[in-house]
């Protein structure tokens, strides 16, 4: 039976792992980026609409106030789903590593 | 002999990280339930939310029986595992101190009944915020006692 190098199978384990987690945090950033300019510009064309909204009577000084701050609520949110896709990704990125040990595991352990 | 041991403390070997790993989600796994709850609530919430512009006093059987099922839909999400996230997101949207679900109900109360322009913008902000709860939801992951089952399979 030929002796299980550890330390090789250890460092293709860690460059794999490291690898994956470039790629899925670079993809991650990516998105996060995108999103976030989407949402100030979709921000952007209601703040404008509304303020033209109160200005013809059509919405009360209130009703603006709790449109604005309806938008602050949904920063709110848009950062809390940034955040639960990054666990998602983290736990993407575990499972992925996981596949990874199973298969080196299984190539370079031997019986 | 020697390779059926060595076989064994193999699959021993990777089963136990596999579970470690597994066992440290940093987030709760997809609940088709939880989902289509979200969608159900987001129906119902918007087809009351167009009632608005009528007087609150002649809702409040309908209102009532909407905020059950949202109190109930919360104390679900309270209760999985790894969902602090997500009970986060259902607390600013039914909370009557914010400006969403819970605000709008509020406000409904307190005004008697609200404008047909105002309701028409904050509906779309309501479904957005719904929506970002629903598709997060969909982002997670199944189980993955699949993953565990397979590899298991593959190692008898």
């Amino acid at each position: 039976m030929s002796a299980i190098d550890f330390a090789q199978i250890f460092n293709q384990l860690k460059d794999e792992a490291i690898g994956q987690a470039k790629t899925a945090f670079k993809d991650r950033t990516r998105e996060a980026e995108n999103d976030a300019s989407e949402l100030l510009e979709r921000m952007k064309e209601k703040l404008s609409r509304w303020t033209v909204l109160v200005a013809d009577g059509s919405l009360t000084i209130d009703d603006f106030k709790f449109l604005v701050n309806s938008q602050k609520d949904l920063i709110t949110m848009h950062a809390l789903a940034q955040a639960g896709e990054t666990a998602i990704a983290v736990d993407n990125l575990k499972n992925g590593i996981i596949d990874t040990i199973v298969e080196t595991g299984t190539r370079l352990i031997p019986v | 002999m020697m390779k059926w041991i060595s076989k064994c403390l193999r699959t021993l070997v990777i089963l136990v990280t596999i579970i470690n790993i597994q066992a440290c989600a940093t987030i709760g796994q997809y609940d088709q339930s939880a989902y289509a709850q979200t969608i159900s609530l987001k129906v119902d919430a918007l087809s009351l939310i167009d009632k608005a512009t009528d007087s609150y006093d002649g809702h409040v059987e309908a209102i009532d029986m909407f905020n059950l099922k949202l109190d109930k839909a919360y104390e679900f999400e309270k209760h999985r595992p790894k969902n602090e996230i997500g009970l986060q997101m259902w607390a600013i949207l039914k909370s009557p101190d914010k400006h969403l679900l819970g605000g709008l109900i509020a406000r409904w109360k307190i005004d008697g009944k609200l404008g047909r322009v105002f309701i028409a913008e904050i509906k779309p902000q309501i479904a957005e915020a719904f929506d970002l709860i629903a598709e997060l939801e969909s982002k997670k992951i199944q189980g993955n006692d699949a993953g565990v089952q397979s590899f298991l399979s593959k190692n008898r």
